[in-house]
């Protein structure tokens, strides 16, 4: 973290709070408004991520479901195939 | 390999699914795999940048939920429970990384990577532009570009929905720092998609 000095972090404290001021009242610059508008889209774009429904690659479900059939059997078994470590090599 | 083709309707209710998963039946497992696999897989993958690292956290992830089925209680939807698992262990693996983290990576003000370079309006509906497979592929792409510290915030907080004090107890930040890195990484995300956006609202003005 870089340190600032005190007055430095009021002063920007102060524009910044001028600026929300200039911004609720429509007379920000309309650079800094689009900044401001496209960070919320941004943030709206971010949060839909999750809402396209992903997919499994079948060879990662496979070896998944043979990883859990090992792992509920009685006896403990080899899981070479199954353990994406072992995979490396 | 393809894995099992079942009818999936038969666990749909969750109290049912819960009930066969407790009892061992194999396709209760592949429903409870087919249904939360993908997103574990995805959110892992975005965490750890890495697709050995994710299936190791996938795999874990539902040994772990099978092993403590027994004692669910069902405060939260299984897939809820699941995804607190999920989340737990790929945090687990990224600390057991000890990685080299730059300073201005978790630096509490703004850097000059952070600052805007681009600063214009972007097309006006972007949820409709958030379905659109090539800004999913844009974004995915820029999540991955961050760097792990700004990742994690990022991934936490607007993807998996913590609230910041959940998010900053997770990763042992204050509230505060937790705001600037998230703040910083969503900076870094709008730079990254300004072009494109910028040429969608070009392709859809012409």
């Amino acid at each position: 973290m870089r340190d600032h000095p005190p007055n430095h972090s009021l002063e920007r404290c102060r524009v910044l709070i001028a600026q929300l001021n200039d911004y609720l009242d429509g007379e920000l610059p309309p650079d800094l408004c689009a900044e401001l508008d496209t960070l919320g889209k941004t943030v709206q774009i971010v949060r839909t991520l999750d809402l396209a429904r992903p997919t499994l690659p079948p060879d990662v479900e496979a070896r998944l479901l043979a990883r859990l059939a090992l792992s509920q059997a009685p006896q403990p078994a080899a899981m070479s195939d199954a353990d994406p470590i072992n995979r490396r090599g | 390999m393809p894995g099992p083709t079942i009818d999936l309707t038969i666990y749909d209710d969750e109290a049912a699914l819960l009930a066969g998963l407790r009892r061992h039946d194999p396709d209760a497992c592949t429903c409870m795999v087919k249904r939360f696999a993908p997103l574990v897989y995805a959110r892992a993958l975005r965490l750890t940048g890495d697709h050995d690292e994710a299936e190791s956290v996938l795999q874990t992830t539902f040994i772990k939920a099978c092993d403590a089925l027994q004692t669910f209680e069902g405060a939260s939807g299984l897939g809820t429970w699941i995804y607190r698992i999920a989340t737990n262990e790929g945090l687990m693996l990224l600390r057991r990384r000890k990685p080299q983290v730059a300073l201005d990576d978790v630096a509490e003000t703004l850097q000059p990577d952070d600052v805007p370079q681009q600063r214009q309006a972007w097309a006006p509906d972007p949820l409709r532009a958030a379905l659109d497979g090539e800004l999913h592929v844009e974004l995915e792409q820029a999540i991955a570009a961050l760097p792990e510290p700004l990742r994690i915030v990022v991934l936490l907080r607007d993807i998996e929905q913590f609230s910041t004090q959940e998010t900053a107890a997770q990763l042992g930040l204050t509230p505060g720092a937790t705001k600037v890195r998230l703040h910083r990484a969503r900076l870094r995300l709008r730079e990254a998609l300004a072009e494109y956006m910028a040429s969608r609202t070009e392709a859809d003005d012409a």
